[in-house]
């Protein structure tokens, strides 16, 4: 299930994935679905820094292009990874969020590749949830239960 | 050598491990250490848990039994090392500490598994010798 945010000033939107489900598409559907959800967030991140006025990319469609067919002559995508990767942390700088680790995001990416969207993917989804709002009709995204708190005997 | 610790209002102690140990023991002992660690490590999560009014697990011995023969069908050795690793943190949390990447124990667990468990013991064993200066 993903949620739809207004990104306001763009006319666009953004979607709280759920990060097992990118991991999960992208095995299904052969990789065709990771080519999809790169551009679109890529897509997403524009619109994004466009409405803040800042550059979190320009060209979603290169994005795209440098994984397929660019992956033919195998550097594209690693540059386009590199990039979208600053691009998901200066979206979370812009909104003063503690960015991805771009070590973490490294060795998912060499050791547990399939791990490696759904890491940006929490990232973003963080930068999304915080400052966006559902679009119209859409449902509020649930908060994640990332609070490492345990629940107290009495209420277990 | 590690040193031991007395839970407040619990029978219970804990210990602070060498990492190193717990990351080569399972070698030298063809991975029985490995177990008895686990279940260990869950034991006191869980009185250290009750000893502050918190359910950091109840039952060690499924956490033993998830891993073998558990880990035969895979599945349950996932849940628990998933589980035990939130309970890791939540022990963190309740002694107000940063808690440890989750993405890291996911890195090191399928890449480097010695250092999932040493990992996680260097995060117990923060809580422990921190619990243990408080007193």
């Amino acid at each position: 299930m993903a949620y739809e945010m207004d990104i306001p000033d763009s006319g666009q939107k953004a979607k709280i994935r759920n990060p097992w489900l990118v991991v999960l598409w992208s095995l299904v559907t052969l990789g065709i679905y990771h080519l999809v959800w790169w551009y679109r967030v890529n897509k997403e991140l524009k619109a994004f820094g466009e409405s803040r006025g800042y550059d979190l990319g320009r060209n979603p469609t290169n994005s795209l292009l440098a994984l397929f067919p660019g992956f033919l002559i195998i550097v594209p995508p690693l540059v386009s990874y590199y990039r979208g990767t600053k691009r998901v942390q200066g979206a979370q700088a812009l909104v003063g969020r503690e960015p991805v680790n771009g070590w973490i995001a490294l060795v998912l990416y060499l050791f547990i590749g399939i791990a490696f969207p759904a890491y940006l993917q929490v990232g973003l989804n963080g930068v999304w949830r915080q400052e966006l709002s559902p679009a119209p009709g859409q449902d509020l995204p649930p908060q994640p239960n990332d609070d490492p708190m345990p629940p107290k005997l009495s209420d277990a | 050598m590690a040193a031991e610790l007395h839970l407040p209002e619990s029978a219970e102690t804990v210990k602070v491990r060498n990492p190193w140990a717990v990351a080569l023991l399972p070698f030298v002992t063809l991975g029985i250490y490995h177990l008895v660690w686990w279940y260990r490590i869950n034991k006191e999560m869980k009185a250290y848990g009750e000893s502050l009014g918190y359910d950091l697990g109840r039952n060690p011995t499924n956490s033993l039994l998830a891993v073998f023969p558990g880990g035969l069908i895979i599945v349950p050795a996932l849940i628990t090392y998933w589980r035990g690793t939130n309970r890791v943190q939540g022990t963190e949390a309740l002694a107000d500490r940063e808690p440890i990447n989750g993405w890291l124990v996911l890195l090191l667990f399928f890449i480097l598994p010695p250092g999932f468990g040493a990992y996680l013991q260097i995060a117990l064993n923060h809580v422990w010798e921190q619990e243990l200066r408080g007193r």
